[in-house]
């Protein structure tokens, strides 16, 4: 804990509001807080990286030979002119010998699946209940509002709620319950590289943010200036969205003070970062991971955000180049936690508001599905291995709802992150708090980290 | 009743003394000159002592007698008449006759009239005329008429030679007479003494002129000679003779004389005065002679002395002491002495004066207080000249006690000159300069207050005003100045519009060197009255890209009706692809900001870029001018039509055709196992049109009995839908076999009917297009039910609302608006007008309206950049530059991360309230809006939107007044007290002009408040 940091943050008026709690759940605040005094609190990080635009992991992971289905049933659908060709798929064997290809632009990511540190979760979704493609079809079940809606599919996806509006993300409310871990913090627990977000937004906490570059408030003169600054954040206007906009300054310049001060004695990585969007935003997170010390953080949760996935057309060429620079920034990242000897603290893991039909459009494209498979990466990763159960790539089939192969999900987002929020440190007790659909399903905890 | 008796006695004389006597003496008393009392006097003696005047009184008898004996002057007769009193009753004998004339001075007896003669018969009572009317008394002549012939006045003449002699007494002297008688001849004279023929002893005798004086004075010297015709007496000359006495030894004790002092001890050189006195009982004469040391008059050895005043020699003579003495002329040998000790004893210190200050220098109208010291007296009283003039006057100042105060108007010279002179040794004096300069001037009022925009004459008020004073505004500029008083002058100003609503004078005094008076700070108005400065703020706000200082007045002056009619006429601005930029939207993006910070169609490109928020192209895909330009002109173009007009031209429009896949979207191909793109279909109903959930008329989401929104279709229309928006390629010729152009984004989008799918579809709200249409069949019909959609008019009333005037408007507001979106069939002109002019929108305008606590939205980083330099009156920096700090903010210009845009319309703050701008506003975002204000406050946003603060200068010196001006500039004069506090804090506190100027705006930009639109 950097105690001076900590004073001036005080001094400068902005305190812990906002990212402190001051009301609610003592119960399990007491709760967690009994478990972190009992155990000297460990480090632990989870890294969102969302796929913005509905990522059709149709291409991702390809099944080239497994108990239920081959190739063929991929390129059936797919083409040969638009799917990928076998032979260039990336091979993996996952634990019950089934064959699968990665797609060729993961190279980085194929030898972390080999030893043991990058799982995949396949066909995961939103969902309001357990439901087949039968099911849906017919009507019988509930199921998530504006499906197919990118805004509502991204809201779902990071609220884990799918059938009423929430002001709160699973992040955020992961980051409510673990506040006393992190007590002696300067930062909040949740830290955005892309902006606002609804998966780091708390009942009780707000996150911080932070672009791939630190920030310095300019000025000559200033300290006056600066001064007055903060007596008219600190006013009362009346006016909700005044305040809101006072809160959101006040948090910008102290997170800011806070981490520019832990970061300025960054040395840095060995490990060479991809120049791109999302390879920028894994480098910053990577220097906060390397600062935690002094930020006095024992558990993070990081949002990074990578777009351009919503490929009506010409889906072949900008998919390559999507793979490639998610491939590449997940590695880097991972070899950088080798570095700061926290691999295994920090779990990386992906998601999207929906996958994409298995069959192509007149364009050259897909259109917006629903269920789609997950990476998840890093030491924490329990076996390279398919997680959950593969869809049967077939139109009209077992997991179509939609007769373009959009499939039902097999695998509920909140089962996904129930077990993520599990190895976080959440307490059996308080996931269903989190994910409020969890009780529907049957599998707590999908066993990969 | 006074008489002079000079007339009185010239009457008897006329008459003949006798001969009245006789008459008056008569048997029978005829003459009742009763109850006068008259007085007699003399005409003037050449002698210097005149007889006393003789009185004359009328005897009870009826005569008159003198009071004094001795009446033996000649009188010139014709200077004497009587005035008795009108109505006096002149009891006459017969042939008494009376002459009357009015007395008026210079009147001769000459030109008077006989009144009458009464004769014996009618002798009685004789009335006198009354006076005129002009008061002039008639006088009253009595003329012997029975006597002997009187000689006709002047003729017989009469002279004596000399008329004055002196002589002793006891001398013989002759006198000479000279008689002419054109009467009769007869030249016979009488020689008389003080009357008495041929003289007597007393007077001395004569005798055919030959006079002997007597031996002794007599008692009345001189004495009077006279010659007289015998013909008629009346006809004199008089001679005067003074006798003089032989010198003769005045008896002892007849002549005093004494001395003062009789002793005196004084320095050698010193003047001093004796006082003498003397009497004369013996003859008067009291002439004195002074001599020192016996001789007359003093030498210059032991000083000389004339009429007592003695000057000592410079030394000590032999003889000391000195003698003075003083002898009577008429008797020498009566004396009186003094002496004097001549002494070298030390004089006495001289009066010295020190006076401070000798030389100053002075502003007009101020004072310098002298301060003196006198040595060698306790009177340090002084006596003051001002260039001369004692006590100074108000053209070269005036000292009162010691205190000099300066003119208020510069004399010539300007230097003026004091001189100070002891009171106790008045040749002791200090003379003291004075260099006059002129004051310092203030101004400290102005009328009119406020001055409105335009050409006045405005009337200042201060002090230390002089003819020289020169009035700057605040850009140095001297006014055309009539100067009226030291307190007061006119200026001429011309004032443009502003935001700041402040103008700034400054008087300025010449030589010697320049001198400013602090700066004075006047409010200043609009005459506009048909819209409130708060009001035209506001609306501007909500309906461009914010309030520049021309807008704003113009819609004071004309009013909103008029603004809207003009901007709704202004051809819409356009943009265009820039071979110069090929690479990327930069040229765009510099249209829009020129168009946004200078363009006139403010309006239009308002609502074009509110609707570029939900129908959306974005740079990401379409990242260079050719494929951008078309979608924004559409915008540009329909931004104030019809909405289906608008969907329409989106739909064929090759931007968007290419950004959402409906370029070459071909029917399904059973082959090849393809279906037709669903992208446009589906984002054309959720984003562009109905959105995916049942609306309210009021806008609201519609939810069921679970409180769940209802979904507004399911996912089979999508796939229907998609099959409308199929067989469109781009302008140019198709492929012959694919049916599909090269990609061009000149022209609109043409059908390829081979590539259309002709299926009957079921659309939204179960509409059936049926089998065989064209494409643009199925597109019209489509964009047809889209707008007719219940949905459609809330959706898009919700969304402009929400970009132009509050993310929160209440369910009624949006169903007006929705109301008129129906009434006109998506008429958008229409609708802005109903959102403008909405009582909710409006409610603001009233300055004591609170709004309430969810009120407002939030400037989206596109909004605040461009309102903030169009506030400031910054020029126009480039598009780029601003997109580059749009999107540090969180809105990269033309690049929305997705179809979604920048923001959703349901976006909500931390607080749980519907924000939609609060989307971008992530916490760095938040660091690059106050890095932002950083650059356009103090670097001009390097150099391209450079803003002179010259008219802020002025006003930092009053902080009060600076702060109102920012709250006019960025709050269109509404700002609350607690934020004008600390800006008014920050005003007073910066460590430099400059820094306080650029601290305060910083902190006016970048509080919450402006960010904040309400």
């Amino acid at each position: 804990m950097n105690t001076i940091s900590r004073r001036a943050l005080l001094q400068l008026g902005l305190g812990t509001l906002g990212y402190f709690s001051t009301s609610g759940r003592l119960g399990r605040i007491g709760q967690l807080a009994a478990q972190a005094t009992t155990t000297a609190p460990d480090y632990k990080a989870l890294v969102c990286v969302f796929l913005a635009g509905g990522n059709d992991a149709n291409n991702l992971i390809v099944p080239l030979q497994t108990l239920l289905q081959t190739y063929s049933a991929y390129s059936a659908v797919r083409g040969t002119g638009f799917g990928v060709d076998a032979n260039q798929l990336l091979p993996i064997v996952t634990r019950n010998g089934d064959q699968y290809g990665l797609h060729p632009q993961l190279s980085a990511l194929a030898p972390l699946y080999n030893q043991g540190d990058l799982a995949i979760v396949a066909n995961v979704g939103t969902l309001f209940q357990p439901s087949t493609a039968a099911q849906v079809i017919a009507g019988s079940v509930l199921v998530p509002l504006n499906l197919y809606s990118h805004s509502d599919q991204q809201s779902q996806w990071q609220s884990a709620q799918t059938r009423t509006p929430s002001a709160s993300g699973w992040g955020g409310r992961v980051a409510d319950l673990l506040q006393s871990i992190n007590s002696a913090a300067t930062i909040p627990a949740g830290i955005s590289l892309a902006g606002n977000n609804l998966f780091l937004n708390g009942n009780t906490t707000i996150s911080g943010q932070m672009g791939t570059q630190l920030l310095t408030v300019d000025g000559m003169d200033s300290s006056f200036r600066d001064a007055g600054q903060q007596k008219l954040l600190s006013l009362s206007s009346g006016l909700s969205l005044v305040q809101s906009a006072n809160l959101t300054s006040s948090q910008a310049i102290s997170f800011n003070t806070a981490v520019s001060a832990a970061l300025s004695n960054s040395t840095g990585f060995t490990t060479v970062f991809p120049n791109t969007i999302l390879g920028n935003q894994l480098f910053q997170v990577a220097q906060l991971i390397q600062g935690r010390a002094a930020l006095g953080v024992n558990r993070q949760i990081f949002y990074v955000n990578m777009g351009g996935f919503d490929l009506h057309s010409f889906q072949t060429s900008n998919e390559t180049v999507n793979f490639l620079q998610l491939g590449q920034a997940l590695a880097a990242f991972y070899s950088a936690m080798v570095e700061l000897g926290t691999n295994n603290n920090v779990v990386a893991f992906t998601e999207s508001e929906f996958g994409r039909t298995l069959q192509p459009n007149t364009t050259g494209g897909t259109d917006h599905a629903w269920g789609s498979h997950h990476l998840v990466l890093g030491g924490p990763v329990k076996a390279a291995d398919i997680y959950g159960t593969f869809p049967r790539l077939l139109l009209r089939g077992p997991d179509d709802s939609n007769g373009r192969g959009a499939w039902v999900p097999t695998t509920s987002l909140d089962q996904y992150g129930a077990t993520l929020a599990s190895w976080f440190g959440v307490p059996d007790a308080s996931l269903n708090t989190v994910f409020p659909n969890l009780p529907k399903f049957s599998v707590r905890n999908l066993g990969f980290v | 009743m006074k008489l002079s008796m000079s007339r009185i006695v010239a009457w008897m004389v006329l008459l003949g003394l006798s001969q009245l006597l006789v008459s008056a003496s008569g048997a029978s008393p005829r003459a009742t000159l009763k109850g006068f009392e008259v007085t007699a006097g003399l005409p003037p003696s050449p002698w210097s002592d005149p007889e006393a005047d003789p009185t004359m009184a009328l005897n009870s008898d009826g005569t008159f007698g003198m009071d004094q004996g001795g009446l033996d002057a000649t009188f010139d007769d014709s200077l004497w008449a009587m005035p008795p009193d009108p109505g006096t009753d002149l009891s006459l004998s017969p042939g008494d006759g009376v002459e009357t004339t009015p007395l008026t001075p210079g009147n001769p007896l000459s030109t008077a009239s006989t009144l009458g003669v009464p004769d014996a018969a009618s002798a009685g009572a004789l009335l006198l005329p009354t006076p005129s009317s002009a008061g002039i008394i008639p006088a009253l002549i009595l003329v012997p008429i029975n006597g002997n012939p009187i000689p006709p006045r002047g003729s017989i003449t009469l002279s004596i030679s000399p008329t004055n002699a002196t002589f002793k007494t006891g001398t013989a002297f002759h006198f000479s007479s000279a008689i002419t008688n054109n009467f009769n001849g007869i030249t016979d004279v009488q020689w008389s003494v003080n009357g008495v023929v041929d003289g007597d002893s007393t007077n001395g005798l004569i005798h055919f002129g030959n006079y002997n004086a007597p031996n002794n004075l007599p008692p009345i010297n001189p004495i009077r000679i006279t010659v007289a015709s015998i013909q008629d007496p009346t006809v004199t000359a008089t001679a005067w003779v003074k006798l003089t006495n032989p010198p003769v030894v005045p008896p002892a004790g007849s002549i005093t004389i004494s001395i003062s002092p009789t002793n005196a001890s004084f320095l050698p050189g010193t003047a001093f005065h004796f006082d003498s006195a003397i009497t004369n009982s013996f003859n008067g004469i009291t002439d004195v002679q002074w001599s020192v040391n016996g001789v007359v008059e003093g030498d210059s050895t032991n000083g000389l002395i004339h009429f007592g005043n003695y000057n000592a020699p410079d030394s000590i003579p032999p003889t000391n002491p000195i003698r003075i003495t003083v002898a009577s002329i008429q008797d020498p040998k009566v004396v009186a002495t003094a002496w004097v000790t001549l002494t070298n004893l030390p004089p006495p210190p001289p009066v010295t004066m020190t006076l401070t200050p000798t030389s100053s220098t002075l502003k007009l109208g101020s004072s310098v207080q002298y301060s003196r010291v006198l040595n060698n007296t306790a009177n340090w009283g002084l006596t003051w000249t001002v260039n001369g003039i004692p006590g100074g006057n108000a053209s070269v100042g005036t000292v009162v006690s010691n205190l000099y105060t300066a003119p208020l108007v510069m004399p010539s010279p300007q230097v003026v000159t004091l001189v100070a002179t002891s009171q106790a040794d008045p040749t002791v004096s200090v003379t003291a300069t004075v260099n006059l300069q002129f004051p310092f001037p203030t101004l400290t009022a102005s009328a009119p207050n406020p001055i409105t925009f335009g050409k006045h004459n405005v009337l200042l008020t201060g002090t230390g005003l002089v003819p020289q004073t020169v009035v700057r505004d605040y850009l140095g500029t001297a006014l055309p100045t009539t100067w009226l008083s030291p307190t007061q002058l006119v200026v001429t100003v011309d004032l443009p519009p502003t935001l700041t609503r402040f103008t700034s004078f400054q008087a300025a005094n010449p030589n010697p060197y320049l001198t400013l008076s602090p700066w004075f700070n006047v409010p200043t108005t609009s005459d506009g009255t048909n819209m409130s400065f708060l009001a035209a703020g506001r609306l501007l706000e909500q309906a461009t890209w914010g309030p520049d200082a021309t807008n704003t007045h113009t819609l004071q002056k004309f009013g909103f009706g008029s603004w809207w009619s003009q901007q709704v006429a202004l051809p819409p601005s356009t943009y265009f692809h820039d071979t110069n930029y090929p690479y990327d939207l930069t040229a765009i993006q510099n249209q829009f900001a020129s168009n946004a910070l200078m363009g006139s169609d403010q309006l239009r490109q308002r609502v074009a870029f509110a609707l570029s928020g939900f129908i959306v192209v974005s740079g990401i895909k379409e990242g260079t001018g050719d494929k951008f330009a078309p979608y924004y002109n559409i915008l540009s173009k329909d931004a104030l039509g019809s909405y289906k007009t608008l969907l329409t031209d989106i739909a064929l429009c090759p931007s968007m055709a290419m950004y959402l896949d409906m370029a070459d979207n071909d029917k399904a191909d059973p082959i090849a196992g393809t279906v037709a793109n669903e992208n446009f279909a589906r984002e054309l109903l959720q984003l562009f049109s109905v959105g995916p959930v049942v609306l309210n008329s009021d806008g609201t989401i519609r939810t069921d009995s679970k409180g769940i929104q209802i979904p507004l279709y399911g996912p089979e229309v999508i796939p229907q839908m998609a099959k409308v928006f199929t067989g469109w390629t781009y302008s140019g010729t198709p492929d012959p076999v694919t049916g599909h152009s090269p990609k061009n984004f000149d022209g609109v989008m043409q059908a390829v009917e081979d590539n259309h799918d002709t299926t009957a579809k079921t659309i939204l709200g179960g509409v059936a297009l049926p089998a065989g249409q064209t494409a643009r069949q199925d597109l019209d019909a489509t964009i047809n039910a889209l707008v007719n959609h219940p949905n459609c008019a809330p959706f898009v009333a919700f969304r402009l609302i929400q970009h132009l005037v509050t993310g929160n408007p209440t369910p009624a507001y949006v169903q007006r608006v929705a109301t008129v979106f129906n009434q006109t069939k998506g008429d958008l002109s229409a609708v802005v007008l109903a959102i403008l002019t909405d009582a909710e929108a409006r409610q603001g305008d009233n300055p004591l309206y609170v709004p309430s606590t969810n009120a407002g939205h939030l400037r989206e980083p596109l909004l605040f950049t461009l309102a903030s330099i169009r506030a400031i009156g910054a020029p126009p920096p480039p598009g780029w530059l601003v997109s580059r700090w749009t999107a540090n903010m969180g809105q990269k210009l033309f690049y929305p991360a997705s179809v979604f845009g920048y923001y959703s319309p349901y976006y909500r703050t931390g607080a749980g309230l519907i924000a939609p701008e609060f989307q971008t506003l992530s916490q760095p975002g938040a660091l690059y809006r106050l890095n932002f204000v950083n650059s356009l406050i103090n670097t001009g946003m390097n150099g391209y939107a450079l803003v002179s603060y010259n008219n802020y200068i002025p006003l930092s010196y009053d902080p009060a007044a600076c702060t109102q001006a920012i709250a006019n500039q960025f709050f269109y004069g509404r700002m609350p007290s607690n934020i004008a506090a600390i800006i008014q804090a920050t005003v007073a506190g910066g460590p430099s002009i400059a820094a306080s100027i650029h601290n305060a705006l910083y902190l006016a930009l970048t509080s919450n408040y402006y960010q904040i639109l309400k």
